[in-house]
């Protein structure tokens, strides 16, 4: 993954913004400067041509010609002038003119020229009219044409510098509000620094205290902190619940042991008969068996614990719930005949195919069962004890339920059946074998085929556990055309 | 001496059961689950208590408060699967004598119940002495005068009783209370039989008697006569 910078990010944009922003602003500021010098210019060659115009007599009776004033006329460096009579004839120039130029049909206009190279600005006056000249007073004044001619070098020097003064002075702020960014960009993220802070702080051996992880003042942040404090909190709960259960395990799988140990050392204490010993192994062997089974028991959860769904359906076969049923019922016979409990398995309607695992199924039904013959107690003589395994289909789920008519689970216990190593009458289940993981197991794999289960009882009338199975959809070969 | 082991799991409980009936001569009591346990323990008098930490309807830790809140003084022998040493701490605070953590020896279970009510009656070692008698409880040993006495099971069991209370008279109900599991009522005369036992034995041979008889009040183990 990459890592991107708020701050770079942040900056950077500032920074193309700013740019943009200066670039616009130095060009408006150089072409109005433009403007502005050429407007001065201008006015300056309307002077100018004034100026050379009252330098010019008009022709009276004594010559016909025109005669210029040239001591009236002071040229500066790079003016020049033109003046010529109406078939083009040069009237008076400067010494410097040279050449000649195209020029426009207006009246009056100035446009740019370049002479020698060099660029200049000219006014072109036509059919000039000339001072103290009544029209009607000079027969047959000649029509003249003035070209005045300045360069713009320095006009255009002037516009240089301004522009390299805005550049400077918007490279300078460029500068300068990138530091301020920078800065504020710190300043407005110490909120994320400081919850950074908090949460680092927070680790499996002291989240107890610190229960939330507070976004500092800054509003937008509250959702962060929010979902943090939550993501802690529920983090803590399941931390809590593996904890409990690995002293609940370590509680089960110790007292194992210490019976196994003490059934063995209760053996050995004394010289005893070949008899005494037999049954002592009898028993060890009883013991190590129930041990076994618990290992076996919390292996197998964790097993499924661990799993994910994925997982589940991709080695999901399809289950045909009456004969699973009639297959577990066939393997407890020896213990249901023991105990004289009757075991009927129904179906009800269509036969219903569940979508899990037969293996999975299996052991939901053999555990759902076993846990409805310890309920029933050891029942021996009375032969009223029943369980009713039944299959049904409903829309687009798969019923199983099975019901005792054993003792029941009262209401204060009732909500707890499914937790670990919980013992609905720990002595009575102790003693069969039961070791509170059973119903735990069945939950997970109900959960983990996402299926739910249920229970209702009664206490001294019997339980009714149902698990809700999605079934299985039609198959999409069936579907296809041909 | 009468023991109560207050055990959920009825494999472990028994084993204990057989284990202090067998191999240390106690009467013991079994209750399974928090509740029986405290009312055994409040209705009777143990010379010792063990007392599983994880039981049904009320934890060994309560049973062990409320025993406490009561006043009694009976030594507690807590059995538990964890060893976290707060847990140990809080349990010792609130009045346990010691613990034995799952899974545990039965030799160490019955040393520590030995060690336990020896020190309950003030005594710092296993051996016993009034005047030449000895008893060595911890190998179940009894002497007089050097001389290695063969004592039937409860004839031991009485005379460690009264030997840890020396001086003391000790009235026959409250023998048969801490010698005998339930239902000690049906065999109310066999004190004055093991009693004789004892006489036959201990004082047959030798000019100072050490076992008295109080009339009415009951019997007492000491050198000189009793007033």
């Amino acid at each position: 993954m990459i890592q991107i910078s708020i701050r770079r990010r942040l900056l950077v944009g500032v920074a193309v913004v700013q740019i943009i922003a200066a670039t616009l602003s130095t060009v408006l500021v150089v072409r109005h400067e433009r403007r502005q010098s050429y407007m001065v210019l201008d006015a300056s060659l309307s002077e100018h041509a004034a100026l050379l115009k009252s330098a010019i007599e008009p022709p009276d009776e004594s010559n016909s010609g025109l005669s210029l004033h040239r001591e009236l006329l002071i040229l500066q460096r790079g003016e020049r002038y033109v003046l010529r009579d109406a078939n083009g004839r040069v009237v008076a120039a400067s010494s410097n003119w040279m050449g000649d130029v195209p020029l426009p049909d207006a009246p009056r206009s100035f446009i740019d020229l370049r002479i020698e190279d060099r660029p200049y600005r000219a006014l072109v006056l036509h059919d000039m009219a000339l001072l103290n000249v009544e029209p009607d007073e000079v027969k047959n004044l000649p029509r003249l044409t003035l070209i005045y001619a300045v360069r713009t070098r320095g006009a255009e020097e002037h516009i240089k510098h301004v522009a390299l003064i805005a550049a400077a002075t918007c490279v300078g702020l460029l500068l300068a509000s990138l530091l301020a960014t920078s800065w504020v960009v710190s300043v407005g993220l110490q909120p994320i620094v400081q919850i950074v802070e908090r949460a680092t702080r927070i680790d499996a051996s002291n989240w107890e205290q610190e229960d939330r992880v507070e976004g500092a003042e800054a509003k937008e942040l509250a959702p962060i902190s929010a979902a943090l404090t939550h993501m802690v909190g529920r983090l803590r709960a399941s931390f809590e619940r593996e904890r409990r259960f690995a002293a609940d395990a370590a509680h089960e799988m110790k007292t194992a042991v210490a019976i196994v140990k003490s059934t063995l050392q209760l053996t050995l204490d004394r010289e005893r008969e070949a008899a005494e010993y037999r049954q002592g192994m009898e028993r060890a062997l009883d013991d190590t068996e129930r041990l076994q089974r618990l290992v076996g028991d919390m292996l197998h959860l964790a097993k499924i614990e661990g799993l994910s769904n994925d997982v589940a359906s991709s080695d999901g076969l399809d289950a045909e719930v009456v004969s699973v049923a009639e297959e577990v019922v066939r393997r407890l016979a020896p213990l249901l005949t023991a105990r004289q409990i009757r075991v009927i398995v129904q179906q009800q309607g269509e036969a219903a195919t569940a979508r899990m695992a037969p293996e999975e199924l299996r052991v939901v039904l053999t555990n759902l069962l076993e846990n409805a013959i310890y309920a029933s107690g050891d029942g021996v003589g009375d032969g009223a004890s029943e369980i009713r395994v039944t299959a049904a289909t409903e829309g687009k789920e798969c019923v199983i339920s099975v019901a005792d008519t054993g003792c029941g689970i009262s209401a204060e216990a009732l909500p707890h059946v499914f937790e670990r190593f919980f013992r609905g009458d720990p002595s009575r289940s102790r003693e069969s074998g039961g070791n509170g993981l059973g119903l735990s197991i069945v939950m997970a794999m109900v959960e983990r085929a996402g299926a739910s289960i249920t229970v209702s009882s009664e206490p001294g009338v019997g339980s009714v556990f149902v698990v809700r199975l999605p079934i299985v959809q039609q198959r999409p070969v069936d579907m296809l055309p041909g | 001496m009468r023991i109560a082991v207050i055990e959920d799991e009825p494999r472990l409980a028994d084993n204990i059961a057989a284990a202090l009936r067998e191999g240390s001569g106690y009467a013991v009591d079994v209750a399974r689950d928090g509740a029986e346990g405290l009312y055994l323990a409040q209705t009777n008098s143990y010379d010792a208590v063990v007392l599983d930490l994880m039981l049904p309807k009320l934890s060994g830790r309560e049973v062990l408060r409320k025993m406490r809140a009561g006043g009694a003084k009976t030594p507690v022998l807590i059995l538990t699967a964890r060893d976290e040493k707060e847990l140990i701490v809080g349990l010792l605070n609130d009045g346990a004598d010691d613990y034995l953590t799952k899974p545990f020896d039965l030799r160490e279970l019955r040393a520590r119940l030995q060690s336990l009510i020896r020190r309950s009656q003030g005594h710092a070692v296993a051996k016993l002495a009034i005047g030449d008698l000895e008893m060595d409880t911890a190998r179940a040993i009894v002497r007089r005068g050097g001389v290695t006495l063969t004592l039937v099971p409860m004839e031991y069991r009485l005379l460690e009783y009264l030997m840890h209370r020396p001086g003391k008279v000790i009235s026959k109900t409250k023998l048969l209370e801490h010698l005998y599991d339930f239902h000690w009522e049906k065999f109310s005369n066999v004190i004055e039989v093991y009693i004789a036992g004892l006489r036959k034995k201990i004082d047959a041979g030798s000019s100072v008697k050490l076992i008295h008889t109080v009339r009415g009040h009951g019997y007492c183990v000491r050198e000189e006569e009793p007033e």
